[in-house]
């Protein structure tokens, strides 16, 4: 169960990247449609095409002309400034410093949601219960439903609403379980 | 983990996630570094790594430290070695943090999806972003010659694109609203006058030694220039004497001995006056002018008639307080600093000689290379760089939009009203591609609808961008530019009065994709097959010019980053030699009378205000530099709108309380957002004053967006200067609008007859 549960959020990682042949694919699709039955979140056929992604994708995470975005970076929700690199990035790092782990390079801060999804990955992959018990409740949980109302109010495109409602329930039923196992 | 069993997947979930390919790329990798232990690390930047670079928050380029902590900027700092700022920086220098990690910023290249001026973009790689552009470069140019080409830029760092756009051919290589908009009118007046540009980016005034100064609409203080400030306040707290003449009761004037509160417009009239008071009154230095300038006769000729008396009631000053002035200035010669001015794109006609008249009133006292007067820069020698980009300059067209229009403006680009012109009515040759780089020229340029109807009209528009301003938002393509804080660029040297040579150097590794100017430029000259560039990256030329100055990039840093220099600002008076032809001091200049110009300055009176309207000023926020730094969080905090300055009398009349929020309707119709009105018997009853760069426009801009009142949306009338094409700002006037009724405003000092009142075309009402 380890195994498919740390694919899971290696899947939510990428479904919340920037869309790409290898996550806009209809076996990339076709996980997800699985994933979210299996979590009891109805969805229809997902046949998007990249460019309608792209745009979308572009238009909630990167920049929008209403100003009207979600901007998937936890320091934007944490500390209170609004905005990149500040408290949360410092949290997410030393939790990856404290798990041995340290992003690879990328043109994103290392608070990118996508990595922070990554990292749970990571975490169930290693058997890190204890950091990743701490990891949800002393940040990931802190922000994430920030990030989600926020999300859930622009009213956005039917698919990444899907990928952040997997992604809330699922984090909800994890904590359940780590954070009262190991507490 | 063992116990993972509240998720049910089936069969085929497991084959699905099983059978799912996630790229190779790697998100971990083992960490070297080790978790930082909260009580062992040092608090704030303690212990940062610490870089010297240069601020870009303004164009005063300050040298700087960045603190770094694990790789994030924690603090900036002036860099201590500098003799200029020392370790101090500006509020805004300080907030360069918050532009780096704006979560607003450009993050990627973007190309745009929905109309132009919605902002609708959908993110490309950079291949497609350089091709596209690149592609559309030469289309354009091949359809309908080089020319259809024009480049906005400002800051050193837009000058490497200016490069592809000067290689391609166009004369329209450089409109910098920087010149256009702003220094243009004075630079060309001290420039002809002197022989070098003694106000541009830096003024060369040593107010630090001043024992009198005198600023004309200059309000030093709400426009923050470190070491520009400092001088001024060293000198006024060496007891320096001084003279503020402005409509407006500034930060300057609150420190002034004597406050002139002059009819705006109407400055050159004093001058004049002053002039041929100093000259009759024999208070000029006549060894100096005898000596040293040409022109003399002239001048005192075509002044004659220029009085204090005729002055009073076109300046609405007492003459009694204009001779207080002038004889305070007078006393203290030669050692006075006759400010230069700075922004002198003011009413269109008569600009260039508002500062032709400052730059002969120095001269007269003989506050020129002595302490305290006007000085020379000290150049500082660096290597040459040969870019292999074209040198020459472009052939000129049939019909130039540059010289053909207005004798002096070649030297310095296209005026950008011309391009605007051009783009929008195709004549005299049409215009049918931008690039901007590094000035958001929609809230820069007067009449931004006339703007963004050209942006309409244009078969591409690029730019090269920060943050997601209005100009961007009208752009087909968007390149994103890292910030100073994340690149190099050129050596920079300091040529005042303590003078420096350092660099900017990248103290962060750039954001998400963002590039380097000198990067973006290279790449795009590669795709659109020009030959530019020699260097593969910004160290080998950076190393190429510290070789000139005997140093390397490696030295340089042991050296905390800055070398000083001695400066050598003045000069014996006896031997005095100027830049000019004829190595004199031009007190008339013939350049200007060969093209029908004035080559002595006349009053020119401006328009007056219409009936009901007063004229509307605008100014620096010492807090922000124009629209760039709207958006950062910590200076939107201190000062997150503008407000209206009204004249208090005018308000009671009128019915206008402190504080009350309205809307400005100017003599064209157009209206302006909502802002608060202060009411204050800080300025003239004829004027209006609002702190510029504010009242975004993109709501991409969080912070930013509709925070006060756009000035430059209420500046739709211009007039160009007829030496250089420079645009007029100051000929707009407004009157109120509250709660959906239309105020006119009392006129409570009128117009002498010496001066026309505007007429409006025809003056709409209601919504624009
Ligand atoms: S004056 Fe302020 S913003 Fe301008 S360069 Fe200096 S520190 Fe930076």
């Amino acid at each position: 169960m380890d195994r498919e549960l740390s694919k899971i959020f290696a899947l939510l990682a990428r479904g919340f990247s920037y869309p790409e042949e290898d996550n806009s694919s209809d076996a990339f699709f076709g996980a997800v449609k699985e994933v979210a039955k299996a979590l009891d979140i109805p969805c229809n056929s997902l046949s998007y095409t990249e460019p309608e992604l792209r745009e979308a994708y572009t238009l909630l995470f990167i920049n929008e002309p209403r100003g009207r975005w979600a901007p998937p970076f936890s320091s934007v929700y944490l500390g209170g400034e609004g905005i990149l690199m500040a408290k949360g990035q410092d949290e997410a790092r030393n939790f990856y410093l404290e798990a041995g782990l340290e992003p690879a390079v990328s043109s994103e801060p290392e608070d990118f949601l996508p990595t922070e999804l990554h990292f749970i990955s990571k975490l169930i992959e290693n058997d890190k219960e204890e950091i990743l018990s701490r990891f949800l409740k002393e940040h990931l949980l802190k922000w994430f439903p920030r990030f989600y109302n926020r999300l859930k109010a622009l009213e956005p495109h039917p698919y990444y609403l899907l990928l952040a409602e997997m992604t809330w329930k699922l984090l909800n039923m994890i904590s359940q379980e780590v954070i009262d196992e190991t507490t | 983990m063992k116990r993972r069993n509240f998720l049910k997947l089936s069969a085929s979930a497991c084959a699905a996630l099983a059978a799912l390919e996630l790229g190779d790329r790697p998100v971990f990798k083992a960490a070297y570094a080790k978790a930082r232990q909260a009580k062992t690390s040092l608090p704030g930047s303690l212990g940062a790594k610490e870089t010297p670079s240069v601020c870009e928050m303004c164009f005063w380029r300050c040298p700087i430290v960045g603190k770094v902590k694990e790789g994030k900027l924690v603090k900036i700092e002036g860099n201590p070695k500098s003799p200029a700022n020392g370790p101090r920086v500006c509020a805004r220098g300080n907030s360069g943090v918050q532009l780096l990690y704006d979560p607003d910023r450009i993050k990627y290249p973007l190309k745009r999806t929905g109309a132009r001026g919605e902002g609708k973009w959908a993110r490309i790689s950079w291949d497609e972003a350089l091709d596209e552009v690149a592609h559309n470069l030469i289309k354009v140019k091949e359809k309908y010659g080089p020319h259809a080409l024009a480049y906005f830029d400002h800051g050193a760092s837009a000058e490497f694109m200016r490069d592809i756009f000067k290689t391609l051919g166009t004369e329209n290589y450089t409109n910098e609203p920087a010149f256009y908009q702003c220094v243009g009118p004075a630079a060309l007046a001290y420039l002809m006058t002197y022989g070098y540009i003694t106000t541009g980016t830096r003024q060369y005034v040593d107010m630090k030694h001043a024992k009198a100064m005198l600023l004309i609409g200059t309000h030093i203080g709400e426009n923050v220039h470190v070491s520009h400030v400092r001088e001024f306040i060293e000198g006024l707290s060496n007891g320096a004497k001084l003279v503020v003449v402005d409509p407006r009761f500034s930060a300057a004037a609150a420190k002034a001995d004597i406050y002139l509160p002059i009819r705006p417009g109407t400055d050159t009239a004093l001058l004049l006056a002053w002039t041929n008071f100093i000259i009759t009154e024999g208070l000029y230095d006549k060894d100096f002018v005898e000596r040293n300038c040409s022109g003399f006769h002239e001048l005192k000729k075509a002044v004659k008639d220029y009085t204090l008396n005729w002055a009073a009631p076109i300046c609405d000053l007492p003459v009694t307080d204009m001779k207080r002035a002038i004889l305070l200035l007078a006393k203290n010669s030669p050692n006075v600093s006759i400010h230069p001015g700075r922004h002198s794109t003011w009413y269109g006609r008569g600009d260039t000689s508002r500062h032709q008249a400052l730059a002969i009133l120095a001269a007269l006292f003989g506050a020129v290379g002595v302490k305290g007067g006007l000085y020379f820069p000290t150049p500082v020698k660096k290597g040459h760089l040969s870019f292999g980009c074209a040198e020459e300059e472009p052939e000129t067209p049939k019909k130039s939009l540059s010289e053909d229009y207005y004798p002096f403006a070649s030297t310095f680009g296209s005026p950008t009203s011309k391009i605007i012109q051009a783009t929008r009515t195709g004549k005299p040759y049409p215009v049918k591609l931008w690039g901007i780089n590094g000035v958001n020229i929609i809230q820069t340029i007067p009449n931004p609808y006339q703007t963004m109807e050209a942006i309409k009209k244009l078969d591409f528009i690029f730019c090269e961008e920060i943050l997601p301003t209005e100009t961007a938002i009208w752009s087909d393509i968007v390149l994103p530019g890292a910030t100073y804080l994340e690149r190099y660029d050129t050596v920079y040297t300091y040529d005042l009065l303590t003078p420096y040579l350092t660099v900017r150097q990248p103290v962060v590794k750039p954001m998400f994709e963002t590039k380097s100017s000198f990067w973006i430029a290279r790449e795009l000259a590669k795709r659109a097959g020009l030959k530019c560039f020699n260097y593969n990256n910004e160290v080998e030329f950076i190393e190429e010019e510290l070789k000139g100055a005997g140093l390397t990039l490696k030295s340089l840093n042991e050296k905390g980053g800055i070398v000083t220099y001695k400066a050598n600002p003045y000069r014996d008076p006896k031997k005095l030699k100027v830049a000019t032809e004829e190595g004199k001091i031009m007190l008339s200049i013939e350049d200007f009378a060969d093209e029908d110009l004035d080559p002595i300055p006349k009053f020119i009176p401006t328009p007056a205000p219409p009936k009901g309207y007063v004229r509307l000023v605008y100014g620096r926020s010492p807090v922000h530099t124009f629209t760039r730094t709207m958006n950062n969080k910590w200076l939107h905090n201190e000062a997150p709108e503008n407000h209206l300055w009204l004249n208090d009398k005018v308000a009671k009349k009128a019915g206008i309380k402190d504080g009350e929020e309205v809307v400005l309707e100017n003599q064209d119709g157009y209206r302006s957002w909502p802002i608060k009105v202060k009411v204050t018997p800080g300025i003239r009853p004829d004027t209006a004053f609002m702190p510029h760069g504010f009242g975004s426009r993109s709501k991409l801009l969080s912070k930013a967006y509709k925070q006060g009142a756009s000035d430059q949306f209420m500046i739709t009338e211009y007039e160009d200067d007829p030496f250089m094409g420079a645009s007029s700002h100051r000929t707009n006037f407004i009157r109120i609008v509250k709660a959906g009724r239309v105020i006119d405003l009392p006129e409570l000092c009128p117009p002498p007859k010496e001066i026309p009142r505007f007429s409006a075309k025809k003056t709409r009402t209601g919504g624009k």
